[in-house]
């Protein structure tokens, strides 16, 4: 896997993240607030990766036409999804911290850390290598 | 990369990392990293060793410092000791071990106390992202990564344990 590699399957995860935040905060009483955030959010990362990519001289992956959310209709079915795409979002920093220089790591850990964070707050167990078990 | 691909990845660092501090004595590292699969370096980049052995050494004081606090506050164990496990598989992952550290005992107060396991965890989780985003090694840069993501949640959820 390459630097672009790594940067578009993050991306394409960004994606994920703000369909399914999208989705929860419509759909899930008493978790619109928090899915607000994360929407937000992921948003502002989404909109970096796609600049990065650009800078990259690549043609950034686009949004999917569903991810196979349709079930999130309750804060258990939607707490799960939410710890799901981060940990899978933890994943791909832990990728692209490896295939990236230097300078270009800091932003991968904020991402990492980020993902690992938000990952708990949404129901995920504390791990010792985020994005690595 | 898979999951399954970056366990392996993991799991292979964790064990150069055992192999690497014991290479300094022995003079067998190229030996020992063979041992686990992995083609030596002509030359291990010694950064890396440092990193490595911080790491341990910081992760023996926060498990020291998790058991000196259940010890002295056994209301908190309950809550403390799924924490440790955490803890302690970082601490057996860099290669570390609890032999020759020891601690004072925890604050007298159970919150006091809590706090200082947090800020301990946040001290350590700033320092392994310092050194990941500095290592040399690609595999030593994400383990490390990720172990300091590992230890802002340690530090976030020992910061919620309520005595």
């Amino acid at each position: 896997m390459t630097r672009l590699d790594d940067l578009q399957a993050w991306l394409a995860l960004e994606h994920e993240a703000v369909w399914l935040y999208g989705m929860i905060g419509a759909r899930v009483d008493g978790l619109a607030r928090p899915a607000r955030m994360s929407y937000d959010a992921h948003r502002v990362v989404r909109d970096r990766l796609l600049a990065l990519v650009d800078a990259a001289e690549g043609d950034p992956v686009g949004p999917a036409l569903t991810y196979g959310h349709e079930r999130v209709d309750s804060a258990k079915e939607a707490r799960a999804a939410a710890s799901s795409v981060e940990e899978r979002i933890a994943a791909a920093c832990v990728a692209l911290f490896g295939s990236s220089a230097r300078a270009e790591r800091r932003f991968a850990m904020s991402g990492l850390r980020r993902a690992a964070l938000a990952a708990l707050d949404w129901g995920a167990p504390v791990r010792a290598f985020p994005g690595l078990d | 990369m898979s999951r399954r691909t970056l366990l392996g990845t993991g799991l292979t660092v964790a064990t150069v990392g055992a192999a690497v501090v014991a290479a300094r004595v022995g003079g067998v590292l190229d030996d020992a990293l063979r041992g686990v699969g992995v083609e030596p370096h002509p030359e291990p980049d010694p950064g890396d060793t440092r990193r490595l052995a911080r790491a341990a050494t910081a992760q023996a004081v926060l498990v020291a410092t998790i058991d000196a606090t259940i010890g002295d506050h056994g209301n908190l164990e309950s809550q403390l000791r799924p924490l440790r496990v955490v803890a302690d598989e970082q601490l057996v992952a860099v290669g570390g071990n609890l032999a020759a550290t020891s601690v004072g005992p925890a604050p007298a107060d159970p919150g006091d106390a809590t706090a200082e396991l947090s800020r301990l965890a946040s001290e350590s989780a700033e320092a392994r992202e310092d050194d990941a985003v500095s290592a040399a090694s690609t595999d030593v840069a994400r383990v490390l990564a990720s172990m300091s993501a590992g230890l802002s949640q340690l530090a976030t959820s020992l910061g919620l344990v309520a005595p």
